[in-house]
């Protein structure tokens, strides 16, 4: 070789664009360019000395046959690339001493590398063994296989196709052989822990036929993982949203999940439901809800009547009212994975409906209330006509038989007669006008307008007035009057008088003709009038309703009377700021009591 | 006036109707006992000739006119005595339906000419 030619071919052998190889006869490789040894992942002096077939898949270029030649190189990595390429033999003389090839295209490592690498889809290539030789992360990190286990072997997709999938690859395999690719179509590769992963699978025949390329993309169905999306979404959504607490439980009984409301109610964090276990606290169990909880992990939702809680532990502990849901999560086959438990505080709930029957009761009681009002009104306006009919009676009987003495003889009336006929009316009349006056001062007083006209007397004097007045009227029933010293204040006089002849004369009604007491003393800022008789007594249940309006003991009921005395003895005392109330044993007598400011 | 009329029993709780009442039919010749009460009147029927009407108020202290009523019906001896309702109540319902009434007030002539029905 010529100086200039060895300058030419050293200048080759270097030029990285260029792929050449030279190979002595025994197929030795004795020359290698850069371009040749990068494409394959070699340093160009790693190949010399090497044999030939090292960087062959299959059958080697032939030399004696001058036109492109296909080959597959294998290159350091185990990756197979398929070339075209061109060479001949080398002559010294009339003998062959070696051979050159030269690749001309296809084979591009750096552009299939780059592809490969990207780990868009997954890429293997195979053999007719049944191995996959090699492949990228997205194909070994689809079917969980490593490296290393590729190298040893240990991939073998005639292993990795379920056997119902057999019928299809082998149509895959006819499909190749005839025309060289095959059609992508949808099968599964079974994983190397068992379980299954669809795939989408196309390839081609390798030039050699000695194996093939394929892409695999791992299929999702898409439209079903959109919708699994929003449905997940819309869970978390509502889950976290839910005024309701929910607490997620497994089979175990521990807590998996909780959301806001739960955290809200319980005043913790979500990660303390994992600590725990709904089906082992003896809370649960003190609370009587264990019974609930266990229909629901045996299938059955079940409503979870309100139950008194005491939360949280410690000083700030409040009793609540929780209600609750409690309801098996089931798989697609009817089995419970999990309880879903919902529970809301229903204190103020149940405090409401406490009120509203508070209501319902004031309501009837208010009701009934008007009710007796009304039947004791009736009662009144029945009394009050018969306690007016009763004088009316005599008066007119009376006034008829003077009328019928006048001018005629049948009738013979003494003079004594008449008199006593006309004290009779007199006395009648007297007793209705005290009744009219009663009824006026119950109007008075109902409405509101008990005027007082203030001035200012001795309580004794008028109480003596009145205790002297009253005796001679009553039939010699004793009535005797303490009243040491003398009580002057502003009052009305002639109300107070009335107040005194009410009790007085309520004494003697009722005090069974034995002695009566009556006593004005100061005590303490207040004049204290008492009326103490000694008669039929008054029942407990009725001693506060004898001071309303038209209310009598039913002990006195047949007595008579309009049953307003001692309302209107109420009525003038508030109006002097002072109190009246009773004391009573029945059967023994009866003290009335009256307070009054000085 | 006719000593063959029969006597009659006024009862009643109020002084000055007995008064009065008693009066006005002894002025028309009639023989009247009173009575304040029920009991005084159970009483007096056990002591004098049997009256030839009675003259009864309904609402009294001591027994009322309807208890009073039934206590003579069993008693063979004034079970017969008839009995005329005098009363200023006006709560129907109470009142003895088959009984007649004098309701107060009543006239002079009311009272004499239904005395005279029963006693004659």
């Amino acid at each position: 070789m010529s100086a200039t030619a060895e300058i030419l071919l050293e200048a080759l052998l270097n030029s990285p664009s260029e792929r050449i190889i030279f190979a002595d006869s025994s197929g030795t490789i004795t020359r290698c360019s850069a371009g040749f040894a990068e494409m394959l992942g070699y340093k160009p002096l790693e190949l010399l000395s090497r044999s030939i077939r090292t960087v062959y898949v299959g059958s080697p270029f032939d030399p004696s046959r001058s036109q492109l030649q296909d080959v597959s190189y294998r290159a350091r990595d185990g990756m197979t690339f398929a070339a075209q390429v061109s060479g001949g033999p080398l002559n010294d003389g009339p003998n062959i001493i070696g051979h050159f090839e030269r690749v001309t295209s296809g084979a591009s490592p750096l552009d299939t590398n780059e592809f490969v690498n990207s780990n868009m889809l997954g890429l293997l290539y195979w053999d007719m063994s049944g191995r996959i030789v090699e492949a990228n992360d997205y194909l070994l990190t689809l079917v969980g296989y490593t490296r290393e286990e590729m190298r040893a072997g240990k991939i073998r997709w005639d292993l990795m196709t379920p056997l119902e999938y057999m019928d299809v690859e082998r149509r895959a395999h006819q499909e190749l052989a005839e025309r060289g690719v095959c059609t992508p179509f949808e099968k599964e590769y079974i994983r190397k822990d068992g379980t299954r992963v669809p795939i989408l699978i196309g390839g081609a025949l390798n030039k050699t036929k000695q194996g093939g390329t394929c892409f695999v993309v791992e299929i999702k169905k898409a439209a079903e993982t959109e919708s699994l999306k929003l449905a997940e979404n819309l869970f978390r959504t509502v889950f976290e949203q839910s005024p309701m607490s929910i607490a997620i439980y497994d089979l175990e009984g521990v807590g998996v999940m909780a959301n806001r409301a739960w955290e809200r109610l319980w005043a913790t964090t979500r990660d303390r439901v994992k600590e725990f276990n709904l089906r082992r606290s003896k809370e649960m169990v003190a609370i009587g809800i264990d019974g609930y909880i266990e229909k629901a992990y045996g299938g059955e939702p079940t409503l979870v009547p309100p139950v008194q809680v005491k939360w949280p532990p410690g000083p700030d502990a409040r009793l609540s009212w929780i209600s609750g849901y409690i309801f098996p999560v089931k798989d697609l086959f009817g089995n419970v994975r999990e309880v879903a438990f919902l529970t809301q505080d229903v204190t103020n709930q149940i405090a409401n409906e406490k009120r509203l029957e508070e209501i319902a009761r004031e309501n009837e009681r208010l009701y009934n209330d008007a009710t007796a009002a009304l039947s004791a009104r009736d009662e009144f306006l029945s009394i009050a006509s018969h306690e007016l009919k009763t004088p009316l009676t005599s008066l007119h009987m009376a006034v008829q038989i003077l009328k019928n003495t006048l001018g005629t003889s049948e009738l013979q009336v003494t003079e004594q007669q008449i008199a006593e006929l006309l004290s009779t009316c007199e006395r009648q009349s007297r007793r209705l006008a005290t009744l009219i006056h009663e009824l006026l001062d119950l109007t008075r007083v109902r409405a509101g307008r008990l005027e007082l006209k203030l001035e200012r007397f001795d309580l004794c004097e008028l109480a003596r007035d009145i205790v002297s007045r009253m005796a001679e009227t009553a039939g010699g029933i004793e009535i005797s009057l303490t009243a040491p010293e003398p009580v002057a204040g502003n009052w009305d006089r002639s109300r107070l008088e009335q107040v005194m002849t009410n009790l007085l004369s309520n004494a003697i009604k009722y005090g069974r003709a034995l002695p009566i007491g009556v006593s004005v003393l100061v005590d303490g800022g207040r004049v204290v009038l008492k009326v103490s008789d000694q008669g039929i007594g008054i029942p407990e249940n009725e001693r506060e309703k004898i001071f309303e309006r038209f209310e009598q003991s039913s002990v006195g009921r047949n007595i008579g009377g309009l049953g307003l005395g001692l309302y209107i003895v109420r009525k003038i005392v508030e109006a002097h700021s002072g109190a009246v109330s009773v004391q009573s044993v029945l059967g023994k007598g009866t003290t009335f009591t009256v307070e009054l400011p000085v | 006036m006719s000593g063959s009329r029969k006597s009659v029993l006024i009862v009643d709780d109020d002084k000055e109707i007995l008064r009065v009442f008693k009066l006005a039919l002894s002025l028309s010749g009639y023989t009247v006992h009173t009575a304040s009460g029920a009991t005084e009147a159970l009483e007096l029927l056990a002591r004098v000739e049997k009256p030839g009407l009675i003259v009864l108020d309904l609402t009294m202290p001591d027994m009322s006119g309807t208890a009073f009523l039934e206590i003579k019906a069993s008693r063979p001896a004034i079970r017969d005595i008839p009995v005329v309702l005098c009363s200023a109540s006006t709560k129907v319902s109470e009142l003895p339906p088959s009984l007649e009434r004098l309701d107060k007030p009543l006239d002079f002539d009311a009272l004499l000419r239904t005395t005279e029905r029963y006693c004659g």
